[in-house]
């Protein structure tokens, strides 16, 4: 479904040029949960940001993003963003626009805009009173909630690729493994292809099925998760590992 | 251990809207004390009654001995509690340097705030001399977090109350900074109530947790028997969602109990 080959991202600052993304090459197949792991700064959400074709001004990306074969860095992301392909963003109440209600949000990007069906995907998210959410505005809204519509925004035309950037990271673990899960259920039930971005191991093992862990721009290690968080051969791996706080004791990264 | 703060029956409403109720806990010095809960569990509203930044509608603030909950804390009382908030960069002045924020306290406080001191704050928290004149922009998320805690430290304080202080940075940074906020326990004899949502942490940076759910306290224990037998419901909830890296810790973790479990045990 995703095939990333050759990606390159270079960023231009004040007249000297970082590249932050270098020579990338990943893949996600349909109904796969694939996850992108490194820290602030390995170049995770730039890559995720190229793939959508929503890399900042200042950036620049060469190489290969092939959607569904067509090559997106020629062909654009008319008719695909927003529909096929979609995201879910990190801080769900800057996403969300603060001055339309939840209905009208989704409305303006839905194909099928019957307000049972809006309600039936609320619903889908685990909102219970969807009638309730679609009339309000995102100020009025929780964040677990207000995380769940922009799910919900995210699966509103039945994408075939979801990105998943750190969602839900400055909310609680509930409403993260809420999201996961829900996630998780698309792409088994619907085939959905996802990708989740994430600086966490443990949300990694929960998740999904093939790792990619990035470290400056680079991808250090790759494989099954359950391989890669059992025999971690790359250093960089073993430090994000020990980073993840431990209930049986301190971490010790 | 000399009992540093007590909060007797505390409690805040807002209008009609319960914050926090009937909350009791205690902290010794040099003591970590870590309050857990969801978000709208009270947990920040207690970080603020604590630190002064509001007054409770009920209850009681020991610190030492004297009653802070109903009058204005005196200067002294006001440079022993300060507070690391949860995002430094809403916190921290734009157009200001590091070392202008980290400053800020000591003119406040009248206290001695030459370069020497800077930098010898800095140095505190593993900053080197030349972060004293960047802007918080210039700075990572884990170096405002640093500059954040040197400023809280200025006052020479006795408790600091930590709001979620590692909750925006990724997991190898927030282990450094988890690693520091130790060390300056150790060395300064400082007490922490350390604010989080993420029980997977608390092992990590404190002695002893509070349980919060929906404003009341649920369970508060010695940090190990908390997390290897819960007794409330909500904290098996809470620790049933525990993101967790192998099958040993898989295997401390409890059942998820239904919301229905959780709020009959709560009425």
């Amino acid at each position: 479904m995703l095939n990333v080959a050759g990606l390159e991202v270079v960023i231009r600052r004040r007249g000297t040029t970082a590249r932050v993304v270098r020579g990338l090459d990943l893949s996600v197949g349909a109904g796969q949960r694939v996850a992108l792991v490194g820290e602030s700064g390995s170049g995770k959400s730039m890559t995720a940001r190229a793939i959508m074709g929503l890399l900042p001004p200042t950036a620049s990306a060469t190489g290969h993003v092939r959607f569904d074969g067509t090559d997106l860095f020629e062909a654009g992301w008319a008719g695909l963003r927003g529909s096929r392909m979609t995201m879910v963003f990190q801080d769900p109440m800057s996403a969300l626009n603060p001055v339309f209600r939840v209905e009208d949000q989704l409305r303006a990007i839905a194909r099928s805009r019957e307000r049972s069906r809006l309600a039936a995907l609320l619903e889908s998210v685990a909102i219970r009173d969807p009638e309730r959410v679609l009339r309000s505005y995102p100020f009025q809204l929780s964040g677990g909630m207000a995380q769940r519509v922009l799910l919900a925004a995210a699966l509103v035309n039945e994408p075939e690729l979801i990105v998943a950037d750190e969602p839900a990271t400055a909310l609680d673990a509930e409403i993260q493994q809420l999201s996961l899960e829900l996630l998780a259920r698309r792409a088994r039930d619907e085939g959905t292809a996802v990708l989740l971005i994430t600086h966490h191991l443990g949300l990694v093992r929960a998740f999904a099925e093939q790792v990619y862990v990035m470290r400056e721009g680079e991808i250090v290690e790759r494989g099954p998760t359950r391989q890669i968080l059992r025999a971690p051969s790359h250093e960089y791996t073993r430090s994000l590992l020990a980073s993840v706080p431990r209930l049986s004791g301190a971490a010790d990264g | 251990m000399a009992e540093l703060l007590a909060v007797r029956d505390l409690g805040k409403r807002y209008g009609r809207v319960v914050a926090l109720d009937g909350i009791s806990l205690g902290i010794a010095e040099g003591e970590s004390l870590a309050v857990v809960g969801q978000s709208g569990s009270g947990k920040t509203t207690l970080g603020r009654l604590v630190v002064g930044l509001e007054r409770p509608t009920a209850g009681s603030i020991r610190y030492r001995d004297g009653e802070l909950a109903h009058r204005s804390r005196t200067r002294a009382e006001r440079k022993a509690i300060q507070l690391v908030p949860q995002d430094p960069l809403s916190t921290l002045n734009p157009s200001r340097t590091a070392g202008a924020s980290v400053a800020l306290p000591l003119v406040v406080h009248g206290l001695p705030r030459g370069r020497t001191r800077l930098v010898e704050l800095f140095d505190k928290v593993d900053l080197a001399e030349r972060f004293v004149d960047r802007f918080p922009s210039e700075l990572s998320g884990g170096q405002r977090q640093r500059v954040a805690i040197a400023r809280a430290l200025a006052t020479g304080p006795r408790l600091i109350v930590l709001d979620e202080p590692t909750s925006a940075l990724d997991v190898l940074v927030q282990a450094r900074v988890v690693r520091l906020l130790e060390r300056l326990r150790q060395d300064l004899g400082i007490a922490y109530l350390f604010i989080t949502h993420d029980l997977a942490l608390v092992n990590s940076v404190a002695n002893r947790v509070a349980v919060l759910y929906r404003g009341r306290l649920v369970e508060l224990g010695p940090t190990d028997s908390v997390l290897r037998k819960p007794q409330h419901p909500y904290t098996r909830r809470l620790l049933s969602n525990v993101a967790v890296v192998d099958e040993a810790e898989e295997r401390l973790k409890p059942a998820r109990p239904d919301d229905e479990a959780v709020d009959q045990e709560f009425a």
